[in-house]
C-alpha cells in the first residue's frame, strides 16, 4: 500500500456558519422526553420501532404456528392469520426498518459523524418523533376496532382491502391507511432534517468524499424516501376516499359477495403502480443504511480501509437512482401489459451490478484485514453471507419468466426475507452492537451476544431456506393452510414443522439481546470513549456518551476521511478524521513524497 | 442470463394464433368457466349485469353470446396437445390463475381481461390456485382442470348447457313436483319440515340453487358415496326417483311452496364463541346466516340446528366434501377444521341458532330484545 491516506491534502473550509445555538432543556421532561436532541430522539424512536417490532415478532410466530401445526390452534382462524400475515409485513418493513434505519440511527449517527452540534431542525426534529409515535399508536389501535386490524396483506391491494370478504374492512383498513399517512408526514419532518443537516451542517474539513459511508446510505436512502412515500401517501390519500365516500380511484365496476356495488371505472392496477413505486425504492431505503453501516463495520473491525470508497459511493448513488425504474417487477404478473416484462426485467438485473459491486468491495476489505471477530464484525459478515443470498434469489425473480412459477409462493417469501429482513436485521443488529459502548458508555456481554449472533445467524437459515425449497414445490404464500393438496409432497409440512420449530427458538433467542442490553446498561463495564479504535467522529466527543451539543467547545476539524486504518507508519493502526496530519506521527524517515507534507491548517487552527 | 429469458417471455406474452380461447372467471372463492360456442366468439358481458340469475354478467342482448358454454363449476376440462389461450376475468376482487404443472400464472384483475396461454402436454387432473390474496376464503379457493383426450373433451363440451339453454330452461312445476314429492314426505315431512327422528333436516326455506346441487351430487354418487356417511347413502338411495333435470326442478318447486316454520333450538353452547368463530363462516353464508348464491353457501340460519353439527362433523372428518368433483364441499372441509373440537361446532351452531329466522323477523327481534 503505497498510498497511505486517502486524500493528500487537507481541505477545510473557512468558518462560515455560525456556531449552532442550542436550547438546553433545564426540566427532566425537556432532556428525555420532548427532547430537542437528535440523541435521545434517536433513542426514542429506536425504542419504540423496536417495541411494535417485538409485536410484529409475536404475529410471526402466530403465523408459524398455524403454518407448522395447522388446526391445532384453535384461537387461529383464517380471518386472524391474515391480520397478522398483514400487520407483520406491515409493521416490520415501515415501522420498524424505516423508522430505526433514519429515525434512529439516521439520528443518533448523522449529526456525530458529520460533526454537527445537531440537527439543523431541532424541534422539527422532535415533532417527527412524535407524530410517528402518534402513527404507531393509531397502528396499534387498529387491532381493537371490531373487526379488527386489515388483513389485506402488507401490500394492501385493493379492492379486495376495502371489500367485505377480507378481515378488518371496517375500522382495520381506515386506520392502517390513516397511520401510513401520519407516519409520512412525520417522516418527512425528519427526513428533511437528515438531508439538510448532511448538506449544509457538515463541519470544516468535511467534505462530501470524507464522509463515512454510513452517512452516505442514510443519506441517500432518506432522499430516495422523501421521494417515494409522497407516492404512497397520494394512494393511501386515495384509497381512503374510495373506503369513506365511495370514490372510484382504484374500484371498478364488480360483485362483492353478491351484491352490486356502486364503484366504476377505477383501476386496481393503479394501486400497485403508485405502491410499488413507493414499495420497491423502500426495499432500498432499508438497505442502503444497512450496506453503509456493514461498510463501517467491515473497515473498523477489519483495520482496513474500505475497498473502493469512491465507487462505493458511487454505487449507493446508482443504486438510489436505478431504484425507482423497476418497481414494476413485482408486477410480472398482474395483469398489467406484459410486454413491461422486457423494460423491468432489463433494468432489474443491471441494478445487480453496482449492488454486486458493493458485495465485491465488502469481501476485498476484509481480504488480508487484520479481522477482529467482535460481535459487530459477527453480524457484519452474517450480512454479507445473507445478502449474497438473497441477492442470487432475486436474479431468479427479477428475470421475468423464471418469476413466473415461483412468483406468489414461498421462494419469493424467503427470497425477501433474506434479502431484506434478515440481512438489515443483522446489520442492525451488528450497529446496535458497535455503537453500544458509545450510546451508554458501557459494554455489553460478549458471551452473551455471540450466543445471539449464533442463534439467529444460524436460525434465520434454518427458516428461510428452507423456504426456497417449499417454493420449487409450488407451494402459495399468504395460504392459511394446505389441505391436501395433490401436487404438494408429505415433505411439505414436515418442512413447515422444522421452519416453525426454528422460528421459535429464534425469537426466544432475541431474548438473548434484550437481556443483555438491559443488564449491561447498568452493570456492563465502562467501555471507554474508543473501545473499537475507530476512527469517526463519533468515538472523538469528548463526552460519552455524548452531551447534549455532541462535542466539546470547538467542532472538530476534519483532516482525513473515515478510513486511515492501518496506515504504515502512523503511531496507532487507525487515525481518526480529527487528527491533523503532523500529530498522526507519520515517520518522517520514509520516502513518501514531499506532496503528501500536509503544510499547515489554511484555518489557522492549532489542534490538541 | 437475461437475453435467454427475455426471449422465453416473448414466448410467454404471444399467444399463438391456432389457441383456442376461453374465458375463466374468478370470484370469491371460486372459478366458473365459459367457452365461445360454435360461432367462435365471446358474446359481451358487464360487471353491472351479475346477478343472481345472471351469474356470468352476459348481455341477452348480444347474438353472440347466444351460443356461449357456460361451465358454472370449478372444475373444467381442456383437451391435451392443443394450445390454450385463458381470458382471465374477475367479477368482484383481485385473483390469480396458477396450475403449478402449467408453469403459468396470471393475475384476474376485476375491469380488465388479462390473459396466458399454454399447451396441456399430458392428460391427467390438475389443481388450480388462486395465488392472489383474495380474503378469508383464498386458500380454499380450489379449482381443478381435467386434461383429457380430444374426443372426451368434445363429448364433455357438447353436454355442458349454452347460454342459450340456460335462458329458457322452463321454471319447475310445483303440481308435478308434488307427485314426486310423496317419496321425500316419509322422512322429510309433509311440509318440508324436516324430523330428526328418521334423520332428515328441514328443506322448507332451503334455497332452491342448494337443493338442486345435492340433489345432482346424490345422483352422481358425489355424496352420500363415502362409506361411513349412513344418511347420506339412505338419501343417495332415495334420490334414484328424481333421475332427469325436469324431475329436480319440479320436486324443488314443490318445495319452495312450503311455508318456512321456524325450528326449535336443540344444540347449547357458548354463543360469544361462537359469534367470534362465525367472523370467518359470515363471509360465505351471510352475517345473518341467510345464505348467498353468488358466493355458493347455503343458508344455515333457520335450518335445524341438529342437521348442522352432524354436517360439521362430517366436514370435519372427511366423510363430507372428500369426494373429489365435491369442490364446494371440498372448500367446506377445510374451513370446518378451524372448529377444533366439539365445543367449538355447538358453539358455532348455538350461535346461528340466534340468528333471525327466515320469515319470523318477530322472533328474531325478541330474541335481540332479550340480549
Amino acid at each position: 500500500m503505497a498510498q497511505t491516506t486517502h486524500d493528500q491534502y487537507p481541505l477545510i473550509g473557512p468558518r462560515e456558519l455560525e456556531e449552532m445555538e442550542l436550547y438546553h432543556p433545564k426540566t427532566w421532561l425537556g432532556k428525555y422526553v420532548f427532547s430537542q436532541d437528535a440523541k435521545v430522539i434517536a433513542i426514542q424512536y429506536s425504542l419504540t420501532a423496536i417495541a411494535i417490532g417485538v409485536v410484529a415478532l409475536v404475529l410471526s410466530v402466530i403465523m408459524r404456528l398455524q403454518l407448522g401445526f395447522p388446526n391445532t390452534f384453535s384461537f387461529i382462524d383464517p380471518s386472524n392469520y391474515l391480520q397478522a400475515v398483514t400487520m407483520h409485513g406491515m409493521i416490520m418493513v415501515v415501522y420498524l426498518l424505516t423508522a430505526l434505519f433514519l429515525g434512529g440511527f439516521g439520528n443518533y449517527l448523522i449529526p456525530l459523524m458529520v460533526g454537527a452540534r445537531d440537527m439543523v431542525f431541532p424541534y422539527v426534529n422532535m415533532l417527527s418523533y412524535w407524530i410517528y409515535l402518534l402513527a404507531v399508536l393509531i397502528l396499534v389501535a387498529s387491532f381493537f376496532v371490531p373487526g379488527g386490524a386489515t388483513g389485506a396483506g402488507w401490500t394492501l391491494y385493493p379492492p379486495q382491502a376495502v371489500s367485505p370478504g377480507t378481515p378488518g374492512i371496517d375500522g382495520g383498513i381506515i386506520l392502517m391507511l390513516l397511520s401510513l399517512c401520519v407516519f409520512i408526514v412525520g417522516f418527512t419532518m425528519g427526513g428533511l432534517n437528515y438531508v439538510v443537516t448532511v448538506l449544509q451542517a457538515r463541519t470544516r474539513g468535511m467534505t462530501l468524499m470524507r464522509m463515512p459511508l454510513t452517512v452516505w446510505g442514510i443519506f441517500m436512502a432518506t432522499v430516495l424516501a422523501l421521494l417515494a412515500f409522497p407516492a404512497l401517501l397520494v394512494s393511501c390519500i386515495m384509497m381512503l376516499l374510495d373506503r369513506t365516500l365511495g370514490t372510484s380511484f382504484f374500484m371498478p365496476a364488480m360483485q362483492s359477495l353478491g351484491d352490486s356495488t356502486s364503484y366504476n371505472g377505477g383501476s386496481p392496477i393503479l394501486w400497485q403502480h403508485l405502491f410499488w413505486f413507493f414499495g420497491h425504492p423502500e426495499v432500498y431505503i432499508v438497505a442502503l443504511p444497512a450496506f453503509g453501516i456493514v461498510s463501517d463495520l467491515v473497515a473498523t473491525h477489519a483495520r482496513k480501509n474500505i475497498f473502493g470508497y469512491r465507487m462505493m459511493v458511487w454505487a449507493i448513488l446508482a443504486i438510489g437512482g436505478l431504484s425507482f425504474v423497476v418497481w414494476a417487477h413485482h408486477m410480472y404478473v398482474s395483469g398489467m401489459n406484459p410486454y413491461f416484462g422486457f423494460f423491468f426485467a432489463t433494468t432489474t438485473l443491471i441494478i445487480a451490478v453496482p449492488t454486486a459491486l458493493k458485495v465485491y468491495n465488502w469481501v476485498l476489505t476484509l481480504w488480508r484485514g487484520n479481522i477482529r471477530l467482535n460481535v459487530p464484525m459477527l453480524f457484519a459478515i452474517g450480512f454479507i453471507f445473507t445478502f449474497i443470498n438473497g441477492g442470487l434469489t432475486g436474479l431468479f425473480l427479477g428475470n421475468v419468466t423464471v418469476d413466473v412459477p415461483l412468483s406468489d409462493t414461498y421462494f419469493v417469501v424467503g427470497h425477501f426475507h433474506m434479502v431484506m429482513a434478515v440481512s438489515p436485521i443483522l446489520v442492525i443488529f451488528g450497529a446496535i452492537y458497535h455503537w453500544y459502548p458509545k450510546i451508554t458508555g458501557r459494554m455489553f456481554n460478549t458471551a452473551l451476544a455471540k450466543w445471539h449472533f449464533w442463534i439467529t445467524f444460524l436460525g434465520t437459515y434454518a427458516i428461510y431456506y428452507p423456504m426456497h425449497y417449499l417454493g420449487f414445490a409450488g407451494v402459495p404464500r399468504r395460504y392459511y393452510a394446505y389441505g391436501d393438496t395433490a401436487f404438494m409432497s408429505d415433505s411439505v409440512q414436515d418442512v413447515n414443522v422444522a421452519i416453525t420449530i426454528a422460528a421459535i427458538v429464534v425469537a426466544l433467542g432475541q431474548l438473548l439481546f434484550f437481556y443483555n442490553m438491559a443488564r449491561s446498561y447498568f452493570k456492563g463495564e465502562e467501555a471507554g470513549p474508543n473501545p473499537w479504535g475507530a476512527t469517526t467522529l463519533e468515538w472523538q466527543t469528548e463526552h460519552t456518551p455524548p452531551r447534549h451539543g455532541n462535542f466539546g467547545e470547538e467542532l472538530p476539524i476534519v483532516y482525513r476521511w473515515a478510513y486511515d486504518y492501518g496506515v504504515p507508519g502512523a503511531r496507532d493502526d487507525f487515525i481518526p478524521q480529527n487528527v491533523p496530519p503532523d500529530d498522526a506521527h507519520i515517520s518522517h524517515d520514509s520516502d513518501r513524497h514531499p506532496e503528501i507534507d500536509p503544510g499547515h491548517d489554511p484555518a489557522g487552527k492549532e489542534h490538541d | 442470463m437475461l437475453a435467454p429469458g427475455l426471449f422465453v417471455w416473448n414466448d410467454f406474452v404471444n399467444v399463438p394464433e391456432d389457441a383456442q380461447e376461453v374465458e375463466a372467471i374468478g370470484q370469491q372463492w371460486h372459478w366458473t368457466y365459459r367457452f365461445p360456442g360454435e360461432d367462435g366468439e365471446f358474446g359481451t358481458v358487464d360487471a353491472r349485469l351479475l346477478s343472481d340469475d345472471n351469474p356470468f354478467g352476459m348481455d341477452p342482448d348480444d347474438p353472440r353470446g347466444r351460443d356461449d358454454v357456460l361451465v358454472d363449476s370449478n372444475i373444467v376440462r381442456l383437451p391435451v396437445d392443443k394450445p390454450v389461450k385463458l381470458l382471465l376475468r374477475s367479477k368482484d376482487v383481485l385473483h390469480n390463475f396458477t396450475v403449478a404443472q402449467f408453469r403459468v400464472k396470471m393475475d384476474l384483475v376485476p375491469g380488465l381481461v388479462s390473459y396466458l396461454w399454454f399447451t396441456p402436454t399430458r392428460t391427467g387432473e390438475f389443481e388450480v390456485l388462486c395465488e392472489e390474496l383474495c380474503g378469508i376464503g383464498h386458500h380454499t379457493m380450489r379449482g381443478k382442470v381435467e386434461v383429457t383426450e380430444v374426443d372426451e373433451f368434445d363429448s364433455w363440451l357438447a353436454e355442458q348447457a349454452t347460454y342459450e339453454e340456460l335462458v329458457n330452461t322452463p321454471d319447475g312445476d310445483p303440481e308435478a313436483g308434488q307427485q314426486l314429492y310423496a317419496v321425500c314426505s316419509s322422512c322429510h315431512g309433509a311440509q318440508g319440515q324436516g324430523n330428526k327422528n328418521m334423520n332428515a333436516p328441514k328443506l322448507a326455506g332451503q334455497e332452491a340453487w342448494y337443493m338442486r346441487r345435492q340433489l345432482e351430487y346424490y345422483r352422481d354418487g358425489i355424496r352420500g358415496a363415502h362409506e361411513d356417511d349412513t344418511y347420506g347413502q339412505q338419501m343417495a338411495a332415495m334420490v334414484s326417483t328424481l333421475q332427469s333435470d325436469k324431475a329436480m326442478r319440479d320436486v324443488i318447486a314443490y318445495i319452495e311452496t312450503f311455508p318456512d316454520e321456524p325450528v326449535a333450538s336443540t344444540i347449547s353452547g357458548n354463543e360469544q364463541r361462537g359469534r367470534q368463530i362465525y367472523q370467518v363462516c359470515g363471509a360465505c353464508h351471510g352475517w345473518d346466516g341467510q345464505g348467498i348464491q353468488a358466493v355458493k353457501a347455503p343458508r344455515q340460519a333457520g335450518m335445524q340446528d341438529w342437521y348442522l353439527v352432524r354436517q360439521l362433523e362430517n366436514f370435519k372428518q372427511g366423510i363430507r366434501g372428500s369426494h373429489p368433483d365435491d369442490m364446494y364441499g371440498h372448500q367446506m372441509m377445510q374451513m370446518a377444521s378451524i372448529l377444533s373440537d366439539e365445543q367449538a361446532v355447538k358453539d358455532v351452531v348455538a350461535y346461528i341458532n340466534t340468528l333471525p329466522q327466515n320469515g319470523n323477523s318477530q322472533l328474531a327481534m325478541k330474541r335481540s330484545e332479550e340480549q
